[in-house]
């Protein structure tokens, strides 16, 4: 668990797999594996280790969390409604888990309902500024990354202004979002804006795009 | 917990069910294509390295083409095919089928003078002299290959064309870039690659998998201009196609992408960003992919550009580009926005989530049902072999996916209503689309990586109108190619079609603007607008038959 809250995915998955010869049965190790797997963009492996935990009757603390990675690895293997019934099923539980919601928020999009990708990423801000404003927990890259997807929601709905506002309002935050900074610059060539374009795409183009998936 | 997975599943279920009840309805019980490889003719395997596959090389070839080779008014079928490792350069040697018509098809190679055995890859195919038969580029590791076609008998010219490109090409189209009448060539190429020494093996996703493209050498794209009288000159560097740097192209269409009566390129690169070289006129073309926004994916970064469809997705006449990627990513829908503006739009569209799981490569935009809405096919097929891609749930071999146009989505359909063949998984590589049997609908044939060649018959029944151009006053381009052609029906209900036979991964297609009709179609008016930007109406024509349109002098 250590390992996986310091980055080190392919440690953990290595420490875990090597547990899981003398406890195979084990659901907590299955977890933490279908984690590190998730992590590691190894989606289809990912949910078999959780498939495995869903199917049985694990003994952990709340064991529902593994709905929510489900919804996250569903999502990537393309399967959007059963990504989106398990979203909806851990909310039941985790009712002020705001990620969730932005996973409802990115489903939401994929389907084009603008109104239901507003209404969850909102949520999933609340949520996160409530968590904030508690101490519970450091959700500031998770407001982040909500306000740069809210401010997709707005420019699908062409509403450019409030789109520049609230990249701006993520970037402020999270400087290094390749995404937003792309999104961003096609905000400002919506707005006929050359001089912010330019500086977006700049931007952009100096921070280091995650794992772009390609033939490596 | 065992519950909520049981709430999982069925809605997993719920959808399946869903596709199938949408409005889209099963032209017979065999779907909307039917598989008739085993009736066809056409009992050829492809032939790319071994299986499983040790290198990059052994994974990229399996490009095809359509191609009327003796001008009797069919299309017949190329397979360039592949070759090994150990004999690079003497492989089995490419095959040309001949359609006899009936879905039938007979090897004609040897009677058409055909013996290309290096490491093909794809074909490109126009009638470059003019002399009323088509020719075929093919692209391969090593030396290309232009093979001219003397009426029915092809003889190769390579050299003696200036065209002996030795890079490892995939893609090839031809245009008319410098808008005088005959049609140059863009050959995409890929990278610097040695197969007796080979990159180091690299990581992916955990994978110890073969190296490359990243880390490998790219190699300048290249251009030529057709000098008209069978012989092509490099102009690269003259017309600015060098002032990019050296990248992985994969994918290469040449159309005129702003409607400015000047052909354009869009090049589709692998791992890097995809070019969009804009035609300035007097032979000079820049590179604006960025400005564009056809470089990059919304996420900002540059995907594995494989294949290429050009459509008109929102009705409003200007070219869309939709290409295909790298599992774990999406394949993209770029939407023509006109004056030379792309938004990705691929989840607008609903092109997204469903294609991540999805290794992409051949590609098209087609009617498949005839409702006159064009729907979109996609092919595909993992680059890592089973011993690696099985144990992680990647799938080696990938079902194709069929999208049917409904408003302005696009929604996956199931078997039921598209046929079984999209209940079998290949390792699919290239496709060209043509209708063969000339019924009206279009047909596909599938390339797959050291695979037999699979023939899938359209079963749509409806209304429909083909159209092919002849430039008499350019018999140098004499198909037209780079033509826009629209449909007007009697609502008023504009279709538009581009006469561009490249895109589709390494393959190429029928130079043929095919049409379905709904019923309410009432009279019908065409309107070509040809390669130079001039436009010519059409008045009355007729449903239900392959119209051939002869540009006005």
């Amino acid at each position: 668990m250590q390992r996986l809250g310091r980055g080190d995915n392919e440690g953990s998955l290595a420490l875990l797999r090597a547990m899981k010869v003398d406890r195979p049965d084990d659901l907590e190790i299955a977890l933490f594996e279908a984690l590190a797997l998730k992590e590691l963009r190894r989606y289809s492996e990912a949910k078999v280790a959780l498939e495995r935990v869903l199917d049985g009757t694990p003994e952990f603390r709340k064991p529902w969390t593994s709905l929510y990675y489900y919804g996250w690895v569903l999502m990537n293997t393309g399967d959007a409604d059963g990504s989106r019934a398990a979203f909806t099923a851990f909310l039941e539980f985790e009712p002020t888990e705001g990620d969730a919601y932005f996973g409802l928020g990115l489903l939401d999009l994929e389907r084009r309902d603008l109104d239901g990708a507003e209404s969850n990423f909102l949520k999933a801000i609340e949520h996160a500024e409530s968590a904030i404003r508690s101490g519970k927990a450091n959700r500031a890259a998770d407001w982040a990354k909500c306000k740069a997807r809210l401010g997709e929601v707005m420019f699908e709905r062409e509403r450019f202004v409030a789109a520049r506002d609230l990249l701006s309002d993520s970037l402020r935050l999270a400087p290094q979002s390749h995404e937003a900074w792309y999104l961003l610059h096609r905000v400002y060539k919506k707005l006929g804006d050359a001089e912010g374009a330019a500086q977006a795409l700049a931007r952009h183009q100096a921070t280091k795009p995650p794992g772009v998936p390609t033939n490596p | 917990m065992n519950r909520i997975r049981s709430l999982v599943a069925v809605a997993g279920v719920a959808v399946a069910t869903s596709m199938c009840d949408g409005e889209a309805t099963p032209p017979a019980t065999s779907g909307l294509f039917l598989d008739v490889s085993a009736s066809s003719g056409i009992a050829f395997s492809t032939t790319s390295g071994v299986t499983p596959s040790t290198q990059l090389l052994e994974v990229k070839s399996g490009g095809l083409a359509v191609i009327d080779y003796d001008a009797d008014g069919d299309d017949d079928v190329f397979v360039p095919n592949g070759a090994t490792l150990a004999s690079p350069n003497a492989g089995p040697g490419c095959r040309l089928f001949r359609n006899d018509g009936g879905m039938r098809f007979s090897d004609v190679t040897k009677d058409a003078g055909l013996s290309f055995d290096r490491f093909g890859m794809g074909a490109a195919v126009a009638d470059v002299d003019g002399n009323g038969f088509d020719d075929l580029y093919v692209t391969a590791f090593g030396k290309d290959a232009l093979w001219m076609n003397r009426g029915g008998r092809f003889e190769e010219t390579t050299e003696a064309a200036g065209l002996a490109d030795d890079a490892w090409s995939v893609a090839a189209s031809f245009g008319d870039l410098d808008g005088d009448g005959d049609l140059d060539l863009y050959v995409a190429n890929y990278v610097r690659f040695d197969p007796a020494q080979p990159p180091a093996k690299t990581y992916f996703l955990g994978a110890h998998v073969f190296g490359g493209p990243l880390g490998l050498e790219g190699v300048p794209d290249r251009v030529f201009e057709n000098r008209g009288d069978g012989t092509f000159r490099d102009v690269t560097k003259d017309w600015g196609f060098g002032d990019v740097p050296a990248s992985f192209g994969l994918g290469v269409v040449v159309l005129d992408f702003d409607g400015d009566g000047k052909q354009d390129v869009f090049v589709g690169n692998d791992s890097q960003p995809n070019f969009l070289f804009h035609n300035l006129g007097a032979r000079r073309f820049q590179e604006i992919g960025m400005s564009a926004g056809l470089a990059v994916g919304e996420e900002g970064a540059g995907q594995a550009t494989m294949g290429i469809a050009i459509g008109d997705v929102r009705g409003d006449g200007l070219p869309s580009i939709f290409t295909t990627n790298f599992m774990n990513d999406v394949n993209t829908l770029h939407v023509n926005d006109g004056g030379m503006q792309f938004e990705d739009r691929t989840k607008r569209y609903g092109l997204g989530l469903v294609s991540r799981p999805f290794l992409s490569w051949a590609t098209a935009f087609v009617d498949v049902d005839l409702d006159g809405a064009e729907d979109l096919v996609v092919f595909n097929g993992h680059t890592y072999p089973k011993e690696i891609t099985e144990p992680r749930g990647w799938n080696h071999d990938q079902l194709p996916l069929l999208f049917r146009r409904v408003g302005d989505r696009f929604e996956r359909i199931s078997s039921e209503i598209g046929g079984a063949w999209l209940d079998v998984a290949h390792c699919d590589r290239g496709a060209a689309f043509s209708d063969l049997d000339a019924d009206g609908d279009v047909d596909i044939v599938v390339s797959e990586l050291n695979g037999p060649i699979r023939v899938l018959r359209s079963e749509a029944r409806g209304r429909w109108c083909a159209v092919e151009l002849i430039d008499s006053r350019s018999p140098m381009n004499r198909r037209g190619i780079g033509s826009k052609v629209t449909l007007i029906d009697g609502a008023g209900v504009r279709r538009t079609r581009w006469i561009q036979p490249s895109g589709s991964y390494a393959s190429s297609s029928a130079p043929r603007a095919q049409f379905g009709l709904p019923a309410s179609s009432g009279s019908l008016a065409l309107e070509v607008v040809w390669p130079d930007g001039s436009k010519q109406s059409v008045g009355t024509v007729q449903p239900d038959a392959r119209v051939r349109i002869e540009r006005a002098r």
